[in-house]
């Protein structure tokens, strides 16, 4: 029972002692802090307990090129235990500069330690020593990466290829190789051609036998004029190295090493255009060839045809499109469909583009393609050249032949068509013709012009002037005429107006002048001197019907006088009517 | 006397000798556009344009001609030249749809005013000497109706004569007036056809000026003003810019 309780004591009284040495340590330690940017570095997270939830730093700056690897001693020295576990990295720095190794965190028995952030130093790449055993020696001069550019002084445009091949000499033995860096190939379209399977050829680099694997293939076509930079592509190439130890067998014993190959920067001096480019360039550069065809070249207005357009041969047809077409505007034109069968290879791209258009003929008639122009710039001959398409025309047979007549046609069109196939056809030209002479001066205007217009009114203007002169005339005349009849009236009367004061002889006279009268003008005889018949006599010559009842009036008066008495006053205005009265008949007669 | 006749007979021989080589010419072009042979007929016309002779007809022929070749420009010249001599013949009108459908340039008309086109409407009824024969026709019947007005003795036959003759004589006023400003309206309004592919058209006269449009071949353009080789024009819809005269045809 004592000795139990005196092992218990020394149990703990060791566990007391380790307690006592249980301080826990976490840190990073670098095999180096200054390097050049083509060495590698090893950075070790060491702890002297055992922990879960190691998360490493990010590394950023470096590549982690090989780790983490663990590894764990547990010694007893003197009875003291001594516990390491280790997580290594193999970095290596992508830039130069100042870089920081970020901490790293471990939970050891639920607290969580971290190491403290390590800086390092990345200089220019250091002269790699020449000690032809150094595996890093042999790897330097044994494996190349190069850069092919078919050619480094292209126009705008004008594709170039660059082809990365890995060069290495059948000493080593390349067992992995992976791609750091990707060039990203900024003012140039870049396409690159898939290599199915990387094969190892055999070739000869600065004289000597190399093998060779084509790692990367692009084509590139710069977009912009000037000096543009290819970034380099860094390959991280895993080399088995012989060294001089040779295993149990005999057989050499290889060394591995990892190592980071650079192909240098390349510049490109890209040749701007020529600056006389035809107005129908539109940045097309290689050889190419341009057809324009139609799927139809006759058909009934309304339906459809499709006109394409086809760019074919090398260049950059990916970069441009296809010119349009030109059609007439009663050619109902729809946006084009784009094809391309381009295919990519070293010496650029080939195939063809092309645009197919829709188009709707609206009305009957020919419809002209116009041929197209397309330019393109030949870098081979440095020169721009431009080609043209065949012209096409299209025939619509049947359809209405124009808009106002397309809106009445269209209902009639279904029963009239057997009868009347077409009123609006293009009509055959004139058999017959009458021809003028060309040049002949207008008639308007022209003396002929204003001799025509003046005639008439002139004719007008005489007619009047001297119609003018026979009316003034004929005036007289009856002027003269009508002093006649008075003159007359008054011999008729010379006896009436002698007796003015005596009623009786004055009545007795004017009866008889007024029969006189009548019996000189008419031929009457005087006998016969009744009213009616006086009346009846003097209408039928149309005398106005004022100086006839006149007339008779005076007859009356002579007759009524006989028997009555009258006043002067009738007497003298009985004698101006009568005077009066045989004027106006007289100029009737 | 006797030669004064000489000379009359040889005037009118020459006369109907170069009307009558005119007229097989007429014939062979027809025929041989009947045949297809295009181009030849376009020949036997010209031959005649040549010989200081045209007529619709002919011009109408030589659209034909062209649009038979693809020649949208010279057929729309040739049928617009047509129409100018025989403004109302269908045949040409048709004919010249059948060209302006081949045309790539679409213009859209000016919404006019109905007035001015029920104007023009009647002024395109007749050409300028068919107006103004028409009114001189009228004025001579007005000069007869007015002469029987004078010198007829009753009254009521003289009423009517002289109411028809004062209505004649307006008319045929309206007449010739028409045939005035008809001529006045062509002389101001010179229509030309483009004759080049693609014509730009320009802020000024000259190349270093802005290019305002293009128009292409066969479409029809009025001549406002012209200055050295370049001519100002305006189009249908209104737009006006300078281009070169020698990429267009004047319709005379």
């Amino acid at each position: 029972m004592k000795f139990r309780l005196y092992i218990f004591f020394v149990l703990a009284v060791i566990s007391n002692i380790n307690a006592q040495d249980n301080a826990v340590t976490f840190e990073a330690v670098l095999t180096k802090k200054s390097l050049g940017i083509n060495e590698n570095l090893r950075v070790d997270f060491k702890m002297n307990k055992d922990g879960d939830n190691f998360t490493p730093p990010s590394f950023k700056g470096f590549t982690v090129v090989g780790g983490p690897n663990q590894s764990v001693s547990n010694m007893w020295v003197n009875g003291k235990r001594t516990f390491s576990k280790t997580y290594s990295y193999f970095l290596s720095p992508i830039k130069k500069g100042s870089l920081t190794i970020g901490q790293a965190t471990i939970e050891i028995e639920n607290n969580i330690y971290k190491t403290l952030p390590v800086k390092i130093s990345v200089s220019e790449s250091v002269t790699v020593s020449k000690d032809p055993n150094d595996p890093s020696y042999v790897v330097n001069e044994n494996l190349h990466l190069v850069a092919e550019i078919s050619n480094s002084s292209p126009y705008l445009n004008e594709g170039i290829s660059i082809v990365y091949k890995l060069y290495y000499s059948p000493q080593i033995n390349v067992t992995n190789v992976g791609e750091i860096e990707t060039p990203e190939f900024e003012n140039f379209w870049s396409q690159n051609i898939k290599i199915p399977r990387l094969q190892i050829e055999r070739g000869s680099f600065k004289g000597d036998n190399y093998n060779f694997v084509t790692w990367k293939k692009t084509v590139l076509y710069p977009q912009k004029s000037g000096k543009l930079e290819i970034l380099p592509l860094s390959l991280d190439v895993s080399v088995d190295v012989p060294t001089n130890r040779r295993d149990f067998f005999g057989n050499r014993i290889y060394n591995q090493v990892s190592k980071k190959v650079t192909a240098g920067k390349r510049s490109i001096n890209v040749k701007a255009l020529p600056i006389n480019a035809p107005e129908s360039f539109n940045g097309a550069v290689g050889k190419f060839e341009i057809k324009l065809n139609t799927n139809k070249t006759e058909l009934n207005a309304s339906e459809s045809l499709q006109a394409t357009v086809k760019i074919s041969g090398n260049g950059n047809l990916k970069l441009f499109s296809p010119p349009s077409i030109q059609v007439p505007s009663s050619l109902e034109k729809y946006d084009p469909e784009y094809n391309e069968k381009v295919s990519t290879s070293l010496v650029g791209m080939k195939g063809f583009i092309s645009n197919t258009y829709t188009l709707v003929p609206q009305f009957q008639g020919k419809y002209p393609i116009n041929s197209v122009e397309f330019t393109f710039f030949n870098p081979q001959l440095n020169k721009y050249e431009s080609i043209n398409s065949d012209e096409i025309i299209i025939n619509v047979l049947e359809g209405p032949m124009s808009l106002d007549e397309s809106n009445t046609n269209i209902p009639n069109t279904e029963t009239t068509k057997n009868i009347l196939p077409s009123i609006n056809q293009f009509k055959f030209i004139k058999t017959e013709s009458d021809f003028v002479k060309i040049n002949s001066k207008p008639f308007i205007y022209s003396i002929s012009f204003y001799s025509i217009l003046i005639f008439p009114i002139l004719l007008i203007l005489i007619l009047l002037i001297f119609f003018k002169s026979k009316n003034i005339s004929s005036s007289k005349l009856k002027e003269s005429k009508s002093r006649r009849a008075n003159k007359l009236a008054k011999k008729y009367l010379s006896d009436a107006r002698k007796n003015l004061d005596n009623k009786d002889v004055f009545y007795i006279a004017l009866e008889k002048a007024l029969h006189n009268f009548l019996k000189s003008k008419f031929s009457i005889e005087t006998f016969d001197y009744s009213k009616e018949k006086i009346y009846n006599l003097l209408l039928r010559k149309e005398i106005e019907k004022e100086s006839l009842e006149l007339f008779i009036k005076l007859i009356e008066n002579c007759e009524f006088a006989r028997f009555t008495p009258a006043s002067n006053v009738a007497i003298n205005n009985d004698y101006e009517n009568a005077v009066q009265v045989i004027t106006e008949i007289d100029k009737v007669i | 006397m006797k030669i004064l006749i000489i000379y009359c007979c040889l005037f009118f021989s020459g006369f109907t000798f170069s009307q009558t080589e005119n007229e097989l010419n007429f014939k062979s072009g027809v025929e041989l556009y009947n045949n297809g042979n295009y181009n030849e007929a376009i020949n036997s016309f010209v031959k005649i344009i040549n010989n200081g002779e045209h007529s619709g007809s002919l011009y109408f022929n030589l659209g034909n001609s062209y649009y038979k070749l693809n020649d949208t420009p010279n057929s729309i010249y040739y049928f617009e030249k047509a129409l100018k001599l025989n403004p109302n013949d269908k045949d040409i009108i048709n004919n010249l749809t059948y060209s302006q459908n081949m045309l790539i340039d679409k213009i859209e008309l000016l919404p006019s005013n109905q007035l001015s086109d029920f104007l023009n409407s009647i002024s395109m009824f007749f050409s300028v000497n068919q107006w103004l024969s028409v009114g001189i026709v009228l004025i001579y019947i007005f000069l007869i109706l007015f002469i029987l007005y004078y010198f007829k003795r009753d009254s009521n036959s003289k009423k009517k004569y002289f109411t028809f003759s004062s209505i004649l004589f307006c008319i045929s006023i309206v007449f010739i007036l028409t045939g005035i400003s008809k001529f006045e309206n062509q002389k101001s309004n010179i229509e030309a056809i483009i004759f080049d592919k693609k014509i730009d058209f320009r802020t000024e006269p000259n190349y270093r000026s802005e290019i305002q449009f293009n128009l292409h071949e066969g479409t029809k353009v009025n001549i406002k003003e012209e200055l050295d080789d370049w001519v100002l024009v305006e189009l249908r819809n209104g737009a006006s810019g300078w281009m070169e005269s020698k990429s267009i045809k004047k319709i005379d």
